[in-house]
């Protein structure tokens, strides 16, 4: 009887049992889970934290920014042979050698058996994943032996060697065991007979991966021990890891579908640490107020920027001289991206570049350029033509043809509160020199759909489009945002709608310099000069507006040492598990 | 001794009126708190008609340097200026706050209003007119059309009505619907604005459908109706002239308390993000927004007030519904 | 009334048909599939990808055709696989979400009923004395209280203000189980041991569970109990001036009987019927206050499976519910017949 009231009185007053340091544990906070642990399907991004917990790849990048060796032995490069381009024929040739002695956490040997099997599944169509890119343009696959295989590429690419599914064998950390998933995966072929959904059902809905069914065998830090959906997912260390042991006793990913709980639970002590993505939108310097520990801001290596509609065939951005670069020019100088950027997301750098700060070629400088300058704006907008012909405060003016038209800029974006903050912001910022912004919001389903993004063309889009896109991935010119600003990817009916570049914008000199870049690839002196000089150009044609690089927010209990993310390459905050540990009782 | 006839007797007029209406009115000045729920009712309303008048903050001017800041009487350097002059405007005073950028609690919350109520006013009143157009059609026609429709209304009543809004909102969302242009023009939101009635119109026609069949069809039976068909009445004439007034008062009630409803109605689903989107603002979506800052010093306060007016809002039309439920129907229990 | 029964029971399946119809249509006219929810964040993503994966699931054809197969599939039993979680949606839906919110709803229920029986009784037989009024204010109040926004107070003084006392949301705390007593019999020396181990592990857990409850439930049970006592006390009061009351009183019987043997009886039905018509709309409605609390319940599945279009999952909940509500309307009718045995089907 004692014992309960004891119970209960102890529960009561330490609410935050089983923390930290006590019993060499991590409680992790996030606000996403993943929906399966399986390594091919990739509908969320956000399931690589908790599959790098789980597994490893066959690479990773540590935290600066350096590519290492995961269940390979070595990291393939041109230099010591592991990586063979034919420029004359365009084809890259892959040699891998995987350790020695790999197992995985149940003890079964990790062999090219495995790759091959990996690559079998991610290859049958009824799989969904999305990044058959890359293992489309596999030319051949070869095991050499239990140790060594080898892959070639029809196109010779920067990042055959990263993880992230750009090797092409599975969308997250790259092999999968074969003798767990061979059975289910053959089993659901046969069931399925042709049918997407049966097939879903029996391969996406099976063990190893699911809530429903358990713990699965990894090859990374931990194993996981037991997931409780929508609560928990605990990891504990696993002996067969193939880099070190972890030094923590088990670790907890806990989800909060709701961000206040989880800042809640990360100010009261409960949780140890925050994950990169669950305090999206707080503010650093706020939280830290309230907090023992250490709030950090980590880069993630997306910038924030308006596509411009620049498509001749869209009347509607045509009708406001979109296409000029002087109205470019005008718009950048009529924000007061300084003032905006601390306000609307607290961990963020001022951006002027399709460039991540610190990424290979950045322009140093950049940032300072096109400043707030509402009069040089408005210059500009009266030397396009724009006047205040009737006196309501929206500029205007008269097309070739006798049209009246007002300066009435539509901006489109999905309606996270931070994006709304910043169409409040401009709609001072532009009523300023004259431009009426229109907010014309939609969910990110349809704002993002094909159907809308790819089709500006066709007015889909008729004026700006504001979104984050990846830079900073260490491979400028081709990040996913330079791609958008590449000649030859445009998005028209030409090429069915299917190109990087959704704003229809041709740089002139950029079709030249991104050719240099490919023929340049592996040498990072020479890319670094070619962005350098597409950058000069970037700051006068001003083919997007950029407005800042976003930063992740990422709180760290007193005394955790090692859990921290310094580059946006390292793409988790878990890309090394196996070192973290509690000051004084396991560093 | 006994009163002649040519003593003029001085009768005291008391003025009582002895029409339906009249004791009806009589009935509901006595309700006090009913009155207090009117009078709070038709302030909420001339503030939201008159807000730009009232509260001369422009609505979306952005202080970027005065974010969060605390209610009070105060403005910025300290200065009580309210002594000097009510106009608080003038001296920078908020007496809400401010919300994450800078602008004025007090005016927000009046803009929101005039959405949040203009949904409140129009889904209610539309509610009830289909509602009353259908019930006292089908307990008129009775036969065929009386089935047909009873069916249609049980079968609407077994739909899960919180999830087909969802869902319906989530199918209108960014459309244009008719009317979406004129609202625009006339009260500077539109098209969000016109879903939300439309969606809060399509589930709430059938209570009150279903109760004026109910009455209608009781006063059917009673006499006058025969006397009225006796003299030749048309169909129309009868509804119109003798049963509906008579169903009337059912009617008022329905329409003040479907009121109250609509407001929740819409602040709940622009709080799950599929009624009034941003930038438009309702009082709904402010406390949508105000779930992110909760550690924001003074950030508590872009949810206590629009979530206070919307309860008040709401307990108005709730008590104003039972004052007149009492005041109009003479079957209702009152000692 | 048998027949009535049955010709009612025989209803639920057409109309649950039409239902889905409806249900299906909505959900496939809004715009928005799984596969776009794929490509957002993903910048692999090209669209050769969204193409192949389009066709492959039929989000391309047109509604009735997916409807015709779905229709197929469920006759058998299969309401097919969630497209978010890969589990089937029916072990989706009721093993992970329903139980959540039938405990929430389930104890909301229970506790609105308990107290809101004899606080409207009390209510109308002290008709216009001062608890009368304190409890008519506070039914008002409940009643016109938006549920997300007390939500939101509570959460906020429970998250902010004091940090210690109560959770702020969720349903449980990781790591607290229900104990596995062979687990435990292993660390302990004899039976006895074990036993109070056993027993203060449970307790926790308890503790744990309901300590997570208690905002939630509060929230719900604010405005069941306000509706309640209202409709109780206004039933009562109707009850009360019937001329057989008063012929009980001049009776001659002790006020207690005749309130408890008369008039709660005939009070009371109409409060029978209408809790069973608010249980659906509990399970369904509950939306606000799961997301607020951040309850992992069938309300939220339901929004999320929405908003995500995970339209197996959509179908699997949104049917129940329209099943659960035209079980309870049936039920609540009979319940009204039973009752009053004036009231008669045929």
């Amino acid at each position: 009887m004692r014992k309960f009231i004891l119970g209960m009185v102890a529960v009561l007053l330490v609410f935050n049992a089983f923390a930290g340091p006590e019993n060499n544990s991590l409680r992790v906070g996030t606000t996403q889970e993943p929906d399966n642990l399986n390594p091919w399907e990739g509908s969320a991004d956000t399931k690589e934290n908790a599959m790098n917990l789980f597994f490893l790849g066959l690479t990773y990048f540590d935290n600066t920014g350096t590519l290492l060796p995961g269940l390979a032995e070595s990291v393939p490069t041109v230099s010591n042979g592991g990586i063979v381009n034919d420029d004359a024929a365009g084809t890259q040739t892959v040699t891998w050698t995987l350790r020695e002695g790999l197992t995985w956490s149940d003890g079964a040997a990790l062999t090219t058996d495995d790759v091959a099997f990996t690559l079998e599944v991610q290859q049958n169509d009824l799989v969904p994943s999305n990044t058959k890119a890359f293992t489309n343009s596999m030319t051949s696959f070869e095991v050499v032996d239990a140790r060594t295989f080898v892959i070639t590429y029809d196109n010779i690419s920067l990042t055959s060697t990263q993880p992230g599914g750009n090797i092409g064998l599975a969308r997250f950390n790259d092999v999968a065991p074969k003798h767990v998933w061979e059975s289910i995966f053959n089993d659901a072929v046969e069931n399925a007979a042709g049918d997407a959904e049966a097939f879903l059902a029996g391969f996406i809905g099976a063990a190893p991966a699911t809530a429903a069914q358990g713990p699965t065998v990894s090859s990374g830090t931990f194993s996981l021990e037991e997931w409780q959906p929508g609560q928990f997912m605990r990891g504990t260390p696993n002996a067969n890891f193939a880099i070190a042991t972890a030094k923590l006793d088990f670790v907890q990913l806990e989800f909060f579908a709701d961000q206040n709980t989880l800042i809640a639970n990360i100010l009261n002590g409960t949780l140890d640490a925050s994950d990169d993505i669950g305090l999206a939108g707080q503010d650093p310097a706020v939280l830290g107020a309230q907090f023992d520990g250490a709030v950090n801001v980590s880069p993630s290596g997306f910038i924030e920027h308006f596509n411009v509609n620049q498509f001749e065939a869209c009347q509607d951005a045509q009708d406001l001289l979109l296409g000029d670069k002087r109205t470019r020019q005008a718009l950048i100088q009529a924000i007061n991206r300084e003032a905006l950027h601390p306000v609307v997301f607290p961990p963020s750098l001022i951006s002027t570049s399709f460039v991540v700060n610190g990424d290979i070629g950045y322009l140093a400088g950049i940032e300072n350029e096109w400043p707030y300058n509402p009069e040089a704006a408005s210059a500009l907008l009266a030397e396009l033509g724009w006047t205040d012909s009737d006196s309501n405060g929206v500029l205007d003016r008269l097309d070739e043809n006798g049209r009246f038209i007002n300066f009435n800029l539509r901006h489109i974006a999905t309606p996270a509160n931070f994006r709304l903050q910043t169409q409040e912001i401009l709609q001072q910022d532009f009523a300023q020199v004259g431009i009426n912004l229109i907010a014309d919001n939609g969910p990110a389903s349809v704002v993002f759909a094909a159907a809308h993004l790819n089709h500006a063309e066709e007015c889909s889009w008729p004026h700006i489009f504001e979104f984050a896109e990846a830079a900073g991935l260490g491979i400028s010119p081709f990040d996913p945002l330079a791609q958008q600003l590449d000649p030859n990817q445009v998005s028209s009916s030409a090429n069915n709608f299917s190109g990087a570049n959704y704003s229809g914008v041709v740089t002139p000199g950029y079709a030249e310099l991104i050719a240099d870049a490919q023929a340049a690839a592996f040498d990072t002196g020479a890319r670094a000069a070619i962005v350098e000089e597409m950058q000069t150009i970037f700051l006068d044609e001003l083919p997007l507006i950029p407005l800042y690089e976003r930063g992740e927010i990422i709180t760290v209990a007193t005394g955790l040492q090692n859990y921290e993310k310094g580059t946006p390459l390292a793409k988790t905050i878990f890309w090394n598990p196996w070192e973290w540990c509690w000051d004084g009782v396991s560093c | 001794m006994a009163v002649t006839a040519k003593t003029p007797i001085k009768v005291r007029r008391r003025n009582k009126s002895t029409s339906a209406w009249g004791m009806a009115w009589q009935r509901f000045r006595r309700h006090k708190v009913a009155l207090v729920g009117g009078t709070m009712i038709t302030l909420f309303l001339l503030a939201a008609i008159f807000s730009p008048f009232i509260t001369p903050y422009d609505f979306s001017s952005l202080q970027l340097t005065q974010r969060f800041q605390a209610p009070g009487l105060e403005n910025i350097s300290g200065a009580k200026c309210v002594r000097d002059s009510v106009l608080f405007w003038e001296c920078g005073v908020h007496p809400f706050g401010t919300d994450d950028l800078g602008r004025d609690l007090l005016t927000r919350v009046f803009h929101g209003g005039r959405v949040s109520l203009l949904v409140g006013f129009l889904s209610a009143t539309l509610a009830i007119l289909i509602g009353t157009v259908v019930g006292a059609t089908a307990a008129y026609s009775g036969g065929v059309i009386d089935s047909v429709i009873s069916r249609i209304i049980d079968i609407m009543l077994s739909l899960p009505v919180f999830p087909l809004l969802l869902i319906l909102s989530a199918l209108l969302i960014g459309r244009d619907l008719p009317f979406g242009q004129w609202l625009e023009a006339v009260f500077g939101s539109g098209k969000t604005v016109v879903v939300i009635i439309t969606v809060i119109v399509i589930f709430n026609w059938m209570a009150t459908a279903r109760l004026v069949r109910g009455e209608i069809l009781s006063l059917k039976q009673r006499e006058f109706a025969d006397a009225a068909r006796a003299l030749g009445g048309s169909h129309f004439r009868i509804i119109a002239r003798h049963l509906l007034p008579n169903a009337m008062a059912v009617v008022i009630v329905q329409l003040t308390l479907m009121m109250g409803e609509a407001i929740l109605i819409e602040s709940g689903l622009s709080f799950l993000g599929l009624g009034i989107t941003p930038p438009e603002v309702s009082w709904g979506n402010m406390l949508s927004k105000a779930q992110g800052f909760f550690f924001f010093p003074n950030g508590i306060y872009t949810a206590v007030f629009p979530g206070l007016f919307i309860f008040l809002s709401v307990l108005c039309f709730n008590l104003l519904g039972d004052g007149l439920r009492d005041a109009l129907d003479p079957r209702s229990i009152r000692k | 009334m048998f027949s009535f029964l049955v010709r009612r029971i025989l209803q639920i399946i057409p109309t649950l048909f039409v239902i889905s119809i409806v249900l299906f249509a909505l959900l496939a006219l809004k715009p928005g599939n799984p596969i776009d929810e794929m490509r957002l964040g993903n910048p692999g993503f090209t669209q050769a990808d969204y193409e192949r994966l389009t066709a492959l699931y039929g989000y391309d054809q047109p509604w009735y055709f997916r409807f015709w197969k779905w229709l197929g599939r469920a006759m058998q039993g299969d309401l097919g696989p969630s497209t978010q979680y890969g589990m089937p949606a029916t072990q989706y839906v009721f093993q992970f979400r329903l139980p959540n919110t039938a405990l929430l709803s389930g104890l909301s229920l229970f506790f609105a009923f308990i107290i809101a029986v004899p606080l409207g009784i009390f209510s109308a037989l002290r008709q216009h004395s001062f608890v009368d009024y304190a409890i008519t204010i506070f039914n008002f109040i409940g009643v016109s209280i938006p549920i997300f926004w007390l939500g939101i107070l509570l959460i906020f003084i429970f998250s902010v203000v004091i940090r210690k006392f109560l959770p702020a949301g969720g349903m449980l705390t990781p790591g607290v189980d229900w104990p596995d007593w062979a687990l435990l019999g292993a660390q302990s020396s004899g039976w006895l041991e074990t036993l109070s181990l056993y027993l203060d592990d449970v307790w926790t857990y308890l503790v744990d569970r309901g300590s997570h409850l208690v905002l939630p439930v509060f929230a719900l049970t604010f405005l069941q109990l306000a509706t309640w006592t209202r409709f109780m006390r206004s039933s009562m009061l109707e009850v009360i001036n019937m001329d057989y009351i008063r012929t009980a009183r001049a009776k001659g019987l002790i006020e207690q009987k005749v309130v408890i043997r008369h008039a709660l009886r005939n009070a009371i039905l109409p409060i029978i019927t209408l809790v069973a018509l608010s249980v659906p709309i509990l399970f369904s409605g509950a939306v606000l206050t799961e997301t607020v609390f951040n309850w992992p319940g069938m309300g939220r599945a339901i929004l999320q499976s929405i908003v995500e279009s995970d339209f197996n999952v959509a179908m699997a909940s949104l049917l129940f519910i329209s099943l659960l509500i035209l079980i309870f309307n049936l039920l609540a009718d009979v319940a009204y017949a039973l009752i009053d045995p004036r009231i008669r089907y045929d």
